[in-house]
């Protein structure tokens, strides 16, 4: 048995997460392969939905990866591993950051006007967001938003989940997810409007 | 490896952390859905309680009521099972939200659906009789059940003037045809007969409690349009209590007469010897 995941060990590259899920609770060691495969996207997803600095986001990464190491005998093998780890890192963002009282918070990743593009792509008005506003505007924009719809915007446009997986990781019903994808879409494009709006008056002035 | 993956496996083996046995959660899953069956089973019972007290009730009664039909129907109503039925559909929803694929469900569809599952295995259990058990039970194990069932149906019941008395039967008036009830406040109150169909009949027996819908006519006069029987006063105790009563009556009035009869043979004895002599 023990040779088996050995052998394993040295596929890991072509080894599903599923599958890696396996080998890891038989071989501790494996499990930097599951933490590499993740780490940069943890990152990305953590730093956008919290807005914390470089540290936080460090700490509540290690409590992903410890938390998940701990949990992996409750890894439902119906769901995809990301939709389960992902769903860890939205739970201890909640536990971290959201607790703390709140505070205008940013989205700094630099990759993030790939949001403004993808909403422009999804719809005509938001084509014209595009245009207007630099991507600094666009983070500041999401930084405004309810955190719920932060989330699902984050989730559908910039860590690019369908649908499915969105209602695992924040373990809401598919209609919740499609009703919050819609709101957040409205409230995205009311506050461009009130930032055109702003900036227009600043104009006439 | 990453200086992060290399940080985060040696944490996990210097602090010696171990994935939590898999029995452990799946005995957590074990303990909601086993949760959320007692909660369904329970709700279903409190259904079928319902559907016992509904089929017993007195819901046909707006057109013999004087007073505000509102009031008396919420009078009529088991809040207590009512309530019964939602917090075991509450607590079936938590259940049911903290299993495994609790979250793919709206909040709504969850709490009716267990509603609905105590709804049609309440249905069966009230077929197969356990409503009325239920209820039984709860009134022999719960004095306060009992007597807020009580005082819900004397409040109904007991408006002579608006046409509704309740009370126990209690005799026989031959010569004028009427049955004699009393009252929970000890009124007794003459019925005529000719009230009485051939579905009631064997209802109208000394000790049973019955209802009677009609119009007062003067001070314990009562001109029935209907009589029933309460179908749960559970009076069956009290009329077996009657009948072993007048069983024991009879008794001692066969022995009496038994006795009268030895009597009467031993003196016609005793004339004889007499006689003799």
């Amino acid at each position: 048995m023990k040779s088996e995941y050995l052998t394993e060990l040295n596929n890991i590259p072509d080894l599903s997460d599923e599958e890696l899920v396996k080998v890891v609770l038989e071989t501790p060691d494996a499990y930097s392969f599951l933490v590499e495969r993740y780490e940069e996207k943890l990152t990305r997803y953590v730093l956008r939905i919290s807005g914390g600095s470089k540290e936080d986001v460090e700490d509540t990464l290690q409590d992903v990866f410890i938390s998940a190491y701990k949990n992996l005998n409750a890894f439902d093998q119906d769901l995809k591993f990301s939709s389960w780890i992902y769903r860890i890192a939205h739970n201890k963002v909640i536990s971290h950051f959201r607790k703390i009282t709140a505070r205008p918070k940013t989205v700094t990743y630099e990759g993030d006007n790939q949001l403004l593009n993808i909403l422009a792509s999804s719809e005509d008005l938001a084509r014209e967001l595009e245009r207007k506003y630099t991507s600094q505007e666009v983070r500041n924009l999401l930084g405004e938003m309810d955190e719920n719809y932060k989330e699902v915007l984050v989730l559908k446009f910039l860590e690019e989940k369908d649908y499915k997986e969105i209602s695992d990781i924040l373990e809401k019903p598919m209609g919740t997810v499609a009703t919050l994808i819609n709101r957040a879409k409205k409230q995205f494009k009311e506050k461009s409007l009130a930032i055109e709006t702003a900036r227009l008056d600043k104009v006439k002035k | 490896m990453t200086k992060f993956s290399e940080n985060i496996v040696g944490r996990i083996k210097s602090e010696h952390i171990v994935p939590v046995p898999r029995w452990h959660f799946l005995l957590k899953s074990y303990v909601f859905w086993g949760l959320l069956a007692i909660s369904v089973f329970l709700g279903s019972l409190s259904f079928s309680v319902i559907a016992h007290l509904a089929s017993v009730g007195d819901f046909d009664l707006s057109g013999h009521l004087q007073g505000n039909f509102a009031v008396s129907a919420m009078m009529m109503l088991p809040y207590f099972w009512f309530f019964s039925v939602a917090i075991f559909g509450l607590v079936a929803y938590y259940n049911w939200k903290h299993t495994r694929l609790g979250y793919r469900f709206k909040r709504r569809w969850i709490f009716f659906a267990g509603i609905g599952c105590s709804v049609f295995f309440g249905s069966i259990m009230y077929a197969f009789g356990m409503g009325n058990a239920i209820d039984l039970m709860m009134i022999r194990s719960m004095p306060f059940y009992d007597q807020s069932k009580h005082k819900a149906r004397a409040e109904l019941w007991l408006q002579p003037e608006s046409g509704l008395i309740m009370g126990r039967v209690v005799g026989f008036d031959g010569a004028n045809s009427q049955v004699i009830i009393e009252d929970e406040q000890g009124r007794d109150w003459s019925i005529d007969e000719k009230a009485i169909t051939q579905k009631i009949e064997s209802t109208i027996k000394k000790g049973k409690i019955v209802k009677v819908i009609g119009k007062k006519d003067g001070e314990s006069g009562f001109i029935a349009k209907e009589i029933r029987k309460c179908g749960d006063c559970y009076d069956d105790e009290a009329t077996e209590i009657i009948k072993d009563d007048e069983d024991m009556e009879i008794q001692v009035t066969e022995k009496i007469k038994i006795e009268d009869k030895k009597e009467q043979s031993s003196v016609n004895d005793l004339d004889i010897q007499e006689k003799q002599k």
